[in-house]
């Protein structure tokens, strides 16, 4: 009895000892929402104040950054949105396609173009900027989703994630499959794509989280009048030369987050799953 | 065995509606705003990086201007402050760059230097020069030698206007003031260690100092006002070396070290992780810091009691340093003299009285001076008065480089990792080797 009573103290104490460390954790983890809800709700000018005082009404930070004619907040979400979940897509699509061909396909020279692909990664994205922004002012893809998305979609970050994982799929099922009659692409939708929706999910969120926090790209791709201007863009408005409007900066930025915070809860499971499957070859 | 096929007519083909409409406008570019197009008149493109507050009032200015100017239609566009170098450059490599740029006060040299912007002597620009604030147009004027190779000549020629000025000055806590039984702020240095003195103490009884008489920044911007004061030259006057190893520098440099060191006043702010002087300065811990006009409301709204001085005097006077920015005229400008009357109309009294009166701003033309109503905004009166005695940042092509080299350096020194005679040496040689072997 007293053995499983002592069991029972351990397995409190560990619990107590393992919460703790979490709940610290979350506070760490937790404290920039608080402080920008918090700061979102102050008056003007109050956001390092530390006298406690809200906005009056509490939502007039949040009110105005919708209501302001010369802030066209409603578009620039919308702009993040198509250019997020376009970006996403596309890159998930293109990267699983080349993936797919690096981990089950034969050709000349594919150890080659995939180390050459991979030893791109080490240039800074920086350097492909001015050469990147050339060729879309030559497209005429200036003020353009394409000319914000396309530069972007192939990426070597992706095809690297998506034929790592592939090569862990069994060859055997492609082979039964064409013996069944399968085209390439049947092969890859029904087989390639369900069998690695995980790690796709994985890369859709983290191209979605890149296209939605780009800021200079989304800048320079866009003149200031453009219609296209997305929320990073937006935010950075906000930033004067010595002063910054935190209190509508931290309201906006509170819509901001709502479409990751949604994909990331409805994706989580696939995203863990993604990142960690794979890992480790048994 | 599972059928493979998507049959045509199958309702599985419902599925691709939706990301079909999605994809619609991405490929065919909808949602483009029809731009309103004016016919017969000259229309310049300006990019600016105001704030909300001071582009709806600059809208104001525009539409003021076209009134006077039927022929000329101004299309503003708003560009965020951080972004504005990158999309300039980029803009100007395709070019797509505006006419009209704002840009910041250290831009200039750079811009002058590789010939993005254009001269403005020859609509006599040099003339309206002398009603503006000399230290803020200063920053737009260049010899002819500093931007033709080879050229000896030191003709003077300006290259941008300033649209907005500001500068730094003593801000002191009036309450640690009163409670210190001191009633004015003080004038030269000497009296500034006197009461900064008194104003460092403990105040809980626990044998630390938790109060401290003044707290300042690391940067060189923040130090101009010691620079400046003790008269300490930077450059050579052909802006070819530094001149930084000179008995002022190191007594100035001296003096900010000891402040910490020495007299044991300051809070040690510039240190990383500190608390920043402006929220020291709110949280009643620093008794004096340096800071601009853009604060004033932010200490008004936390309710602090604080007076505004002139920066203390050293062996030049009082003096500051210079912020703010310039309009500049783009290479590629449609309608340059067009441009130019617009900038000649932003910085007239009209405009700098609107401007001004409006947001508490200092004015960049002299002449408006006598217009703005103090009474709204008194602080804005010692402000004025000290960008008289402000001196321009030193004309190099990289000033970011130039802050860069001296934080490094003076870190140094106020950390006592390097003697103040060190720490400057190393930088001349820095700042030769980096920033003038151009």
């Amino acid at each position: 009895m007293s053995q499983v009573q002592g069991q029972k103290t351990v397995v409190f104490v560990k619990s107590l000892i393992l919460y703790s460390f979490m709940s610290v954790g979350a506070v760490f983890v937790l404290f920039p929402f608080f402080w920008m809800i918090f700061v979102a709700v102050k008056p003007e000018g109050q956001a390092f104040s530390l006298t406690v005082s809200f906005a009056k009404p509490l939502w007039k930070n949040f009110v105005s950054i919708w209501c302001d004619p010369s802030y066209p907040f409603g578009r620039f979400f919308i702009n993040s949105i198509i250019v997020a979940t376009s970006g996403g897509l596309l890159t998930t699509l293109f990267c699983a396609m080349g993936g797919y061909v690096f981990a089950k396909k034969e050709f000349y020279g594919k150890n080659i173009l995939f180390w050459f692909l991979l030893s791109t990664m080490m240039i800074p994205g920086m350097m492909f900027l001015v050469p990147q922004f050339a060729i879309v002012t030559k497209l005429h893809w200036i003020n353009t989703y394409r000319g914000m998305v396309l530069p972007h979609v192939a990426s070597v970050f992706g095809i690297f994630l998506m034929r790592q994982y592939m090569e862990t799929i069994p060859s055997s099922l492609i082979e039964s499959a064409k013996i069944d009659g399968a085209s390439e692409l049947q092969i890859f939708g029904k087989i390639i794509v369900p069998l690695s929706s995980a790690v796709m999910t994985t890369l859709f969120l983290l191209t979605f989280l890149f296209h939605w926090s780009n800021f200079l790209w989304h800048l320079v791709v866009n003149t200031p009048d453009s219609s296209k201007l997305t929320i990073p863009v937006g935010l950075a408005l906000f930033r004067g030369q010595y002063q910054m409007d935190w209190e509508k900066m931290m309201a906006a930025s509170c819509f901001a987050i709502i479409p990751i915070v949604i994909i990331f809860l409805l994706a989580q499971k696939f995203f863990i799953e993604g990142l960690t499957t794979g890992a480790v070859k048994e | 065995m599972k059928s493979w096929k998507l049959e045509v007519g199958s309702w599985k083909w419902f599925y691709l509606l939706p990301f079909t409409f999605y994809l619609l406008p991405f490929f065919t570019g909808c949602g483009k705003i029809q731009k309103q197009k004016y016919e017969g008149e000259k229309i310049i493109t300006l990019w600016e990086t105001y704030n909300h507050e001071e582009h709806n009032l600059f809208l104001e200015i525009v539409r003021d201007f076209e009134k006077l100017h039927p022929d000329i239609r101004v299309n503003v566009q708003r560009v965020p402050f951080s972004g504005m170098r990158m999309k300039l450059m980029t803009s100007m490599i395709t070019h797509t760059a505006p006419d009209i740029a704002r840009v910041d006060v250290a831009e200039p040299p750079r811009l002058v230097i590789s010939k993005s912007i254009i001269d403005l002597t020859p609509f006599g620009a040099l003339k309206l020069a002398k009603e503006i604030v000399p230290a803020a147009v200063n920053s737009n004027i260049f010899e002819e030698k500093f931007f033709i190779t080879g050229s000896t000549s030191s003709q003077k020629h300006i290259f941008g206007i300033p649209d907005q000025t500001t500068g730094a000055a003593l801000f002191y806590n009036r309450e640690m003031f009163r409670q210190a039984a001191i009633k004015n702020p003080p004038e030269n240095w000497e009296q500034f260690v006197v009461i900064a003195k008194k104003l460092t103490v403990d105040t809980n009884g626990d044998s630390k100092i938790d109060q401290y008489g003044f707290a300042m920044d690391n940067s060189l911007w923040w130090g101009f006002p010691f620079y400046n004061t003790f008269g300490v030259k930077f450059l050579s006057a052909d802006g070819k070396s530094c001149l930084l190893n000179s008995d002022e520098a190191k007594k100035c440099l001296q003096f900010q070290v000891d402040l910490y060191h020495k007299y044991k006043v300051e809070a040690g702010a510039w240190q990383a992780g500190s608390v920043s002087c402006d929220q020291g300065f709110i949280n009643k811990k620093y008794a004096m810091i340096f800071s601009g006009p853009w604060n004033v409301k932010k200490f008004k709204d936390s309710k602090l009691d604080f007076g505004i001085a002139l920066i203390p005097k050293g062996k030049a006077g009082t003096s500051t340093n210079v912020g703010g920015t310039d309009m500049v005229i783009l290479r590629e400008a449609k309608h340059p003299k067009e441009c130019y009357q617009f900038l000649e109309y932003l910085v007239s009294v009209d405009a700098q009285k609107k401007w001004c009166n409006t947001l508490g701003q200092i004015p960049v033309n002299l002449k408006a001076y006598p217009y703005i109503d103090t009474s709204k905004n008194p602080e804005i009166k010692v402000f004025m008065e000290q960008m008289k005695t402000a001196i321009a940042r030193p004309p190099v092509i990289d000033y970011d480089q130039l802050e860069y080299v001296m934080n490094q350096e003076v870190y140094t020194a106020r950390t006592k990792e390097k003697t103040v005679e060190k720490a400057l040496e190393d930088a001349v040689k820095r700042i030769n080797e980096e920033i003038l072997s151009y």
